[in-house]
């Protein structure tokens, strides 16, 4: 078992931090009954695992035990089956609706209505209710957030949902509305070295603070990858020789495209510039995260005022990039402008 | 053809009725002054392998003249002679065998005479319509593009070379369909000309056959030249005692090529090139086409009786048939096409396998006179059992074949097919592709349909300048069919055809072809600079401002504008016009160019979203938008493919990514998103799998390293990762050392996710170099070969304690059983069983050439220590539905 497995909290008083989130949650859970709920938080933030703790919480630590049931049905019009993974105990059912692509409103019509409509047999041990946890809210579609607006209404005495997502930017207005939110901060450096201090601990190994530092520095607030990144690096080179830590190859391979914006600025080199965008989109690695990572490695070796013109750019263009639906355009059409405002700067100079 | 109708109408109220009483006359003095031109001179119908060369008289007329008058000597006795034959003599031995002005001469005295004829024809048919006047308006309502056809060789617009390749593939029919010899080198002698030009002159053609066979006494002699005709070359060499090498025929006589495929877009006259050229063979023409019911059944029974028999009691001719927009044929499994192949496979090996009987084609052939059905009939009947049946007469030469071929349900192709279609690339005619010899149509020389387009106003008296039709030709895109088709049309509102009629698009719609073009054509025309002096052709520059005060302005743009609306995948063109606007975009040194062209091209996915993209006013905007910033006078473009690599690419990996998750088990699911998998888990994962073995025997390992191994090895477990045995795909370092090594492999194979194109780190380097002591330097470890080998082991081997420990629960068993199952798979994929014992020892033996390790053999017996007193026998596990369950041997005891 990998570390993030084995040392995760399994219920809300075992969380390492943000203890008054932990304490609400607890509140709220002995009242009795809790509205919708609307965790977001950035990545790695321990979402997750705070909403698996609700469940614990709530019914006890037969909720861990899982099944995976892969689910086809009917598209109802079209014949076309859509599948689609579900993981589920006796009290909740989990669900990704992003997974059936352009068709995730029919997994919201169908697959939670289903759920939802069927209220639970009497029985003290399954509570007053099922949990559906929707994963990606934000990767819905507008059309299946609108087909959630009503089910979350009229289902509301047999099915609580909480939904799970990074950012509530692209959560339509009525969902937020109808749902508690609760954010989830990704924690402080201070707080995943403390964590990795724990771990390293019961492992029993010497953590050099060092090394806990830089990894934390790394990991911008994403504990899981904190923990990877410690448990690989315990792995590689034990006892801990160096406390650099590796970029991840992605990374590596965008560091690689900023400088060859900077070596030269033409049509050529930016369709060698294309085939390596290619390439990352291949991996799948989002666009969005691509922008962030481009932008961020140009403000490097950039000056104040170019910046300013980075950020701008790299923004108008993701956001272009979110209403279109080919990103190797956006992606191109950012590093060219950027080309293009650089090699004006060099001239002036 | 054309020269018939070519005739000048405003000179029609001279010829009146009362010439009818000269017809005779002239028409005798024409025939014979015809006669010895034709015979002498021209070469009317350039035909074969012998060199010949294109005489444009002034008028426009073409004709051929061979080169080499080997043959023109003997032909001149042949024929009756008059004055010129003496010049030619004279002059035998020369290229042209006269002089060329002297050639021109008897060109334009031809022409004269032709004209004569003409004249006389157009008067035979005016009286003819004076007659009856309903005949007369009937051909007025005649299309004018029929009125027009090209009836004779010379009149076809199409590539002169490819006509006779054409022809001559006809000709080599003659053999098998009308029982004669073929010419060596095809010369058709003077006399089919002509029959060919009497024919042009209305007068009825006799029957072909007869031609065939004069041609043949004539030629029979004469000959020494190979024939090099076609574009193959005979795969059998003739060994029968044939008087001359024959490289196009099969030993029964029939042409290898069995059918042909012309190609080519609307209106370049493929059709009529087909009819032309079957008559001119003097066959029967039989046209199916799309208008027919032509699926399945319908089509075999219509094709069989084509070939089979002729076309009616009346005619003695023969059917050659053409198969028309055979791209568009349908049925069941690709029912008519396999069809044809079929006959093409079966006559191909009838051909091969039957010997020609010299002695009965002799016979025949000396006959000479085979006017009727039967007689020429008979002729092919030793290489045609199907035509046994009519012939009754003939029965001694049915005994000769009856022997042979009986139990054949198909029947052998003995008639030429032709197939016409405007895309050769339609996935049903692959097949038929391999099979036939393909001709490409192209767009015929646009001073040659100018010239004809001008003869068509001339004599329906429509008044139109060069520059006007010319326009008419670009507009069409050279389009034969859709030229004469406009001009009728603006006939029929005015006399006067001038370029405000085909500017004004409002007032007449005419030309403009409204198909679409290739993507290809777009994107081309799209990164093309516009030719300044093509539009001066079309417009004065004034007028050009004046009619276009929107958009961009001139003539092409629009005409682009047409292109790109009339183009319906956007989405393609689009991808098209980013991968190679960057290679085509010039002097761009400020990037302006490429940053506005990518602007455009995130306004134009924006639009696409919002489906906005698919309408028609909005389509073109886009592209003409990038037209206008990059072009270059020879753009390069190719066909956009990294969308779709790109594609590829991120399905393979999210296949990977769910075979990962599809393993894993569901507390995983719940810890680790999808979406962030490739971004931050498996990198550090990959680390963890690749933790630093010591490269020897496990039994030496301290107990530090032991606990290493057994936590990877627990991971491994937990996640469902195995390592699988493959065979090296002989790449990178391993190629030259031993190919056939077998490497093991990450099964789900996630480290795949790693590897990035043109990273300057080569890892394979690292792993080739990998030693226990250099390990820190390295970011990322890979494991090499014997560590991953360790790593199996160490999973084989930790399996069955934990079978032990867990073998209660049923979850488990079921999951030990698909394992087992995989392992099945794997055993038959590989050949190579990955069960513990046996697969080993040929694994251990290619170690042993390949590296240092001799602990391999120590390992196995280790493996059987380690396990200490739980000593397993597998039996070899087949397959069965069975229930299994671990024994100890103790119980058997």
């Amino acid at each position: 078992m990998l570390w993030i497995d084995k040392y995760k909290p399994s219920s809300l008083d075992k969380m390492d931090y943000h203890k008054d989130i932990s304490a609400n949650l607890k509140n709220m859970i002995k009242s009795g009954d809790f509205p919708h709920l609307l965790v977001y938080g950035p990545s790695g933030a321990g979402k997750k695992t705070r909403i698996l703790a609700i469940l614990q919480e709530i019914y006890g630590v037969n909720v861990n035990k899982l099944k995976i049931d892969h689910r086809t049905f009917k598209h109802p019009t079209s014949s076309k089956s859509i599948q689609i993974t579900t993981i589920s105990s006796h009290y909740h059912i989990e669900i990704s609706p992003g997974e059936a692509g352009s068709y995730d409103r029919v997994v919201i019509q169908t697959i939670i209505k289903e759920i939802a409509q069927s209220p639970p047999i009497e029985n003290a041990d399954l509570g007053p209710f099922k949990i559906v946890i929707l994963n990606e809210v934000d990767k819905l579609s507008k059309d299946a957030q609108h087909a959630l607006r009503r089910t979350m209404e009229k289902y509301a005495t047999f099915c609580r949902l909480i939904l799970c997502c990074d950012s509530t930017a692209k959560v339509i207005d009525p969902i937020k509305s109808r749902c508690l939110g609760i954010r989830i901060p990704a924690p402080t450096n201070e707080e995943i070295e403390k964590v990795l201090s724990k771990v390293a601990q019961s492992e029993k190994f010497e953590l050099p603070s060092k090394l806990s530092q830089n990894i934390a520095n790394q990991c911008n607030g994403n504990l899981r990858y904190a923990l990877l990144l410690l448990e690989s690096q315990k792995a590689k080179q034990y006892p801990f020789q160096s406390s650099e830590i590796p970029l991840l190859d992605w990374e590596n391979y965008i560091s690689q495209i900023v400088n060859d914006i900077f070596q030269e600025q033409s049509p050529a080199k930016l369709l060698v510039i294309r085939a390596k965008l290619y390439e990352l989109l291949g991996h799948c690695i989002p666009p969005d995260l691509i922008f962030k990572t481009i932008c961020l490695e140009l403000f490097k070796k950039l000056d104040q005022d170019l910046k300013f013109e980075a950020i701008h750019w790299a923004s108008y263009y993701q956001h272009k990039s979110q209403l279109g639906s080919k990103p190797i355009f956006h992606l191109e059409a950012f590093i060219a402008k950027f080309m293009s405002i650089y090699k004006n700067r060099l001239q002036k100079n | 053809m054309l020269g018939v109708k070519r005739n000048l109408y405003s000179e029609e109220e001279e010829i009146n009725n009362d010439k009818d009483n000269n017809n005779d006359n002239i028409k005798k003095k024409f025939k014979k002054d015809n006669n010895n031109n034709n015979a002498i001179i021209i070469e009317k119908k350039p035909k074969s392998n012998i060199k010949y060369i294109n005489i444009t008289s002034f008028s426009g007329h073409r004709v051929s003249k061979k080169l080499n008058l080997n043959n023109v000597n003997k032909k001149i006795t042949n024929e009756s002679n008059s004055g010129i034959n003496d010049s030619i003599k004279k002059s035998y031995g020369d290229l042209l065998g006269k002089p060329f002005d002297e050639i021109l001469k008897e060109l334009e005295d031809f022409e004269a005479i032709k004209y004569k004829a003409r004249l006389l024809q157009e008067s035979e048919k005016k009286s003819e319509i004076n007659n009856s006047n309903n005949v007369n308006q009937v051909k007025d309502n005649q299309l004018w593009v029929d009125k027009y056809s090209p009836s004779s060789f010379h009149d076809l617009l199409s590539d002169d070379s490819m006509n006779i390749e054409i022809l001559k593939w006809l000709k080599l029919w003659d053999c098998v369909v009308f029982g004669k010899d073929i010419p060596k080198d095809l010369v058709m002698p003077s006399s089919v000309a002509t029959s060919q030009l009497s024919s042009n002159l209305g007068i009825s053609t006799n029957s072909a056959n007869r031609y065939h066979s004069q041609l043949n006494n004539q030629l029979n002699n004469q000959f020494k030249s190979k024939s090099t005709i076609g574009t193959q070359s005979s795969t059998q060499p003739q060994s029968n005692s044939h008087h001359h090498q024959q490289y196009f025929l099969q030993e029964d006589g029939s042409p290898i090529v069995k059918v042909i495929l012309l190609t080519g877009g609307p209106g370049l006259g493929k059709t009529t090139l087909a009819h032309v050229l079957a008559k001119a063979a003097g066959y029967n023409t039989v046209e199916i086409n799309a208008s027919e019911d032509r699926s399945g059944e319908a089509f075999e029974s219509k094709l069989l009786s084509t070939i089979e028999n002729n076309s009616s009691v009346f005619s003695n001719k023969h059917n050659c048939l053409i198969i028309d927009e055979i791209d568009g044929i349908s049925g069941r499994d690709n029912g008519p096409i396999e069809l044809i192949c079929k006959l093409i496979d079966n006559s191909l090996k009838a051909g091969a396998s039957k010997k020609t009987n010299n002695t009965t084609k002799k016979n025949t052939n000396s006959n000479n006179n085979n006017n009727g059905d039967e007689e020429s009939e008979s002729d092919n009947d030793d290489e045609d059992e199907f035509y046994s049946n009519d012939n009754e007469g003939t029965a001694a030469n049915k005994k000769k074949t009856s022997t042979k071929s009986k139990k054949k349900k198909l029947t052998r192709l003995l008639r030429p097919i032709i197939c016409i279609c405007n895309d050769q690339y339609v996935p049903s005619l692959r097949k038929l592709r391999q099979k036939a010899t393909v001709f490409n149509f192209s767009a015929p020389k646009k001073q040659q349909l100018l010239s004809r387009l001008k003869e068509i106003c001339l004599h329906e008296n429509l008044t139109a300048n060069d520059s006007t039709l010319g326009s008419l030709i670009d507009m069409t895109g050279s389009d034969i069919r859709a030229c004469i088709n406009s001009l009728q049309f603006i006939k029929s509102k005015t006399s006067v055809l001038n370029s405000d009629l085909l500017k004004n698009k409002s007032n007449i719609v005419i030309g403009q072809k409204d198909i679409e073009k290739g993507l290809f054509e777009i994107w081309n025309l799209l990164f093309k600079n516009p030719s300044t002096n093509k539009s001066s052709s079309m417009y004065s520059a004034s007028q050009t401002l004046l009619n276009n005060k929107n958009i961009g302005g001139s003539q092409e743009y629009q005409q682009l504008n047409l292109i790109v609306e009339s183009c319906n995948q956007v989405d393609k063109l689009m991808d098209g016009v980013h991968e190679n606007f960057l290679t085509n975009i010039t002097a761009d040194y400020s990037l302006d160019k490429t940053v506005d062209c990518l602007d455009w091209m995130v306004f134009s996915d924006v639009l696409q979203n919002h489906h906005i993209g698919h309408d028609e006013k909005y389509k073109s905007i886009v592209p003409l938008a990038i037209h206008h910033r990059c072009t270059t006078y020879t753009p390069k473009v190719v066909m956009p493919h990294s969308e779709y690599d790109n594609y590829i690419k991120k399905k393979s990996t999210s296949t990977i990514k769910d075979s990962f998750f599809s393993d894993a088990p569901a507390q995983v699911h719940s810890s680790i998103k999808k979406s962030y998998f490739t971004v931050d888990f498996v990198y550090p994962f990959i680390d963890i799998l690749s933790l630093p073995i010591r490269v020897s025997n496990t039994q030496l390992y301290s107990i530090k390293e032991k606990n290493n191994l057994n936590s990877l090895v627990e991971i491994m477990k937990y996640y469902h990762i195995t390592y699988k045995l493959e065979k090296s795909t002989a790449n990178q370092y391993q190629s030259k050392d031993n190919k056939d090594k077998m490497q093991y492999k990450l099964e789900p194979p996630i480290d795949q996710l790693l590897t990035f194109q043109n990273q300057p780190q080569n890892k394979y380097d690292q792993q080739k170099s990998f030693d226990k002591s250099s390990i820190p330097p390295i970011r990322h470890i890979r494991l090499s070969n014997d560590q991953k080998q360790i790593i199996t082991i160490a999973l084989q081997q930790y399996k069955p304690i934990k079978k032990i420990q867990t073998v209660d629960t049923h979850k488990e068993k079921e999951k030990e059983k698909e394992k087992e199952k995989e392992k099945e798979k794997e055993k038959a994929s590989f050949k190579q069983p990955v069960t513990p014992a046996k697969p080993l020892a040929p694994q251990v033996l290619k170690d042993f050439f390949g590296r240092v390790i001799q602990t391999s053999p120590e390992q196995k017996r280790a493996t059987s220590e380690n396990k200490g007193p739980h000593i397993k026998y597998k039996f070899q596990e087949g397959f069965t539905n069975a229930i299994k369950k671990p024994v100890s041997v103790k119980d058997f005891l």
